[in-house]
């Protein structure tokens, strides 16, 4: 593990505390299909920064949009 | 593995060719019977000692165990400069453990063997000095007195290298045997009253390379050293710990390989450590940081029984018992500790049956050498080869195998299989096999809700309180996170491509505590899993599970979303056998925990009086009769 996976961690433990969810619950809705395929930590750290910032779900962030278009 | 001769163990030694576990194994079963072998190997170590290469070491090793005293003394003898210096560590151990005694010790004195050190200066005694210092230091009113000094003294007057392993075995042996204290308090102790000394010997050991490789790190390897001794800070080194002396001296696969091998690779301080020296062990290993707390929960349940004191006979016996494990040279030294901490805490709370079933466990062993204690990934009796046909059961590899060495009601589980397995050969009882017993469902979910709501109160303490409930050294524990945290954000600050706003948002947002949570709610899922609640509650399950033949297991017991398997399942009750095995352990797990009288009126309130009583008459008929015609083969 490298730290920008370690930072991605805490980023998405943010993430599930702005949504009152419980880390260990299941949270499967919050995340896109297929998230935890994509590698790029740093990218999904920067998507969560944005998702936390404007208070919506991932898969509504622009980033995330983008990326999705790239990858697929 | 195919079978080898003579000529091929002779190739295989002198090309020098590494030899993996099973060909150690290999040795060792066909020397058992091999006489010609066993003539050549000691004949091969005697003449090359000079040219000793790792496999000479290995295998001596392996022999030592099945050689007389003559036979060990012929070889070290034979080259009489050098061979302690290799030798000193088992040396150690054996003397330790009373196999060879003052003899050799004498024996070696009176043929003026000259015995040196690591750093090649000559000992007088080394053996005999040790042995008082160590009588000294095992007897645990010194370091309560102003004794201390008088064992400074001693401890002055010590070789380097023998403090070094004295320290590092007493570590582990105090610990274990006298319960008196406890570890962080004994290095204490060690670092107000001797921090001189043992900094002197480190730097001496550590800065020499060959007594580094040879000596310090296989010593290491061999004697499965506490965390906390890694951990130590060493004055002379700014204040480093010995394990990021150890990183700075070796190669990052090396250390790696030792971490692992030591099963300290789940220890989170040493895997933080790790990390921020830059090995990475996250491969090789899932570690949870409260793993090591729970085993300590196991251990805090009977730890103020153990100061108990106890009767000369009763001590001698379980002396007697020590002894005799460790002698065979293959238990491991944590479960025969642990067994000695079971009937220590038996005999404290004055169990009946307690002083019966060290003796059983004694004569079992006299009568099956084979049969050890060995630490592994489960928690399992394994009784050997049974041919069931025979009216007797061929015993070949009695083995229990122990998870958690702190759990001393996994232990009575497994021996009592273990007592079934060697008295009554596994039988079941006729009133067993023929009666009906009928579960009382109704007190059966009344013992399950109460347990639910334990849970739930615990979980609460446990959030309430944060670190606290954990550990009571709180701020020592937070520091490597804290400094894993700082590094982490460093790291990528120094990367000029990692964008800013994130580190800025975990920098501002994030809490320490989370991780903590974080841990707090996985390790409350294991909770009931891991019999943490109380000792009878996974008994009880088991009993009823058994007698629903698996069904118990296979629903499940949900709490807060997870679903905790306990039990055994339908595939494994299906034989009576393995039923009335299993209820059998666990009811007398159950009489043997401190909550018995609790646990018996929950029982009996579920599965019926009449089932209670054959169990209890089936225990107390449990008596290893010497009477009894041998079983042979």
């Amino acid at each position: 593990m490298n730290f920008k996976e370690d930072i991605y961690l805490m980023m998405e433990i943010n993430y599930l505390k702005v949504n009152n969810r419980d880390i260990n619950g299941n949270n499967d809705d919050l995340f896109p299909f297929n998230w935890y395929l994509i590698k790029d930590y740093q990218k999904k750290a920067e998507i969560l920064l944005e998702a936390i910032n404007n208070n919506v779900k991932i898969i509504d962030t622009k980033k995330y949009q983008e990326m999705r278009n790239d990858v697929i | 593995m195919e079978k080898f001769d003579i000529n091929t163990l002779k190739e295989e030694i002198n090309s020098k060719k590494s030899l993996d576990k099973n060909y150690i194994q290999l040795i060792d079963n066909e020397f058992k019977g091999n006489i010609n072998l066993r003539k050549y190997i000691i004949n091969n170590l005697k003449e090359n000692i000079e040219d000793w290469n790792s496999n000479h070491f290995l295998i001596f090793r392996c022999l030592i165990n099945k050689m007389t005293n003559n036979e060990v003394m012929s070889i070290l003898l034979s080259n009489k400069k050098r061979v302690l210096y290799y030798f000193n560590d088992i040396l150690f151990k054996y003397a330790l453990m009373n196999r060879l005694d003052s003899a050799l010790v004498d024996y070696l004195i009176e043929n003026f063997v000259e015995i040196f050190d690591c750093f090649d200066n000559e000992l007088v005694q080394p053996l005999d000095d040790n042995k008082v210092v160590l009588d000294h230091l095992l007897d645990s009113e010194i370091f309560k007195s102003d004794k201390c000094n008088k064992l400074r003294e001693r401890l002055f007057k010590l070789s380097n290298q023998y403090l070094l392993i004295s320290l590092i075995y007493l570590n582990h042996d105090m610990l274990s045997n006298f319960n008196t204290f406890s570890l962080q308090e004994f290095l204490n102790i060690t670092k107000e009253e001797f921090s001189d000394i043992l900094d002197n010997v480190l730097i001496k050991v550590v800065n020499n390379d060959d007594c580094y490789n040879n000596f310090f790190k296989p010593l290491l390897l061999k004697s499965r050293i506490p965390k906390e001794f890694l951990l130590y800070k060493c004055s002379n080194f700014n204040n480093k710990t010995i394990l990021e002396i150890m990183i700075s001296k070796d190669s990052k696969e090396n250390i790696k390989k030792f971490i692992i091998n030591n099963g300290l690779n789940n220890k989170y301080e040493i895997v933080l450590l790790l990390k921020m020296n830059g090995i990475d062990i996250d491969n090789e290993i899932k570690f949870d940081p409260f793993e090591i707390d729970e085993m300590n929960i196991e251990r805090s349940k009977y730890e103020s029984f153990l100061n108990c004191e106890l009767s000369k006979e009763e001590l001698d016996l379980i002396k007697r018992f020590r002894t005799i494990f460790i002698s065979d040279g293959e238990s491991d030294i944590e479960i025969i500790d642990l067994a000695c901490n079971s009937f220590r805490y038996l005999f404290s709370i004055k169990f009946e049956f307690a002083k019966r079933d060290l003796q059983s466990l004694i004569i079992i062993k006299l009568e099956n050498p084979s049969f050890k204690f060995k630490k592994g990934d489960r928690t399992s009796f394994n009784g050997g080869l049974r041919i069931e046909d025979l009216s007797y059961k061929l015993c070949q590899d009695g083995i229990i195998y122990i998870k958690n060495d702190n759990s001393i009601n996994d232990f009575n589980h497994e021996f009592t299989h273990a007592l079934h397995f060697y008295i009554k050969h596994s039988e079941v009882p006729e009133q067993f096999s023929k009666g009906k017993f009928e579960i009382n469902r109704d007190n059966y979910n009344k013992l399950v809700s109460i347990c639910k709501s334990k849970v739930n109160s615990r979980k609460q303490k446990i959030l309430e309180s944060g670190c606290d409930y954990y550990s009571e050294n709180k701020v020592e524990d937070l520091v490597p996170y804290e400094t894993f945290f700082n590094e982490l954000i460093n790291r990528a600050e120094n990367d000029d491509t990692y964008s800013e706003d994130v580190i800025e948002y975990v920098r501002n947002h994030f809490v320490i505590e989370d991780i903590y949570r974080q841990y707090y709610n996985r390790y409350y899922a294991y909770l009931l899993a891991d019999k943490s609640v109380e000792d009878y509650f996974y008994s009880i399950i088991d009993i009823v599970d058994a007698l629903c033949e698996g069904e118990i297991f296979d629903e499940g017991i949900e709490v807060d979303g997870y679903i905790n398997h306990i039990g055994h399942g339908k595939e494994y009750f299906k034989p009576i056998k393995k039923r009335f095995e299993e209820i059998f352990a666990d009811y007398v797990t159950i009489i043997k925990s401190h909550h018995k009288d609790e646990a018996l009126m929950y029982l009996e309130s579920i599965v019926g009086r009449e089932l209670i009583e054959i169990l209890d008459n089936y225990y107390k008929d449990l008596t290893y009769r010497l009477d009894e015609p041998k079983r042979i083969l």
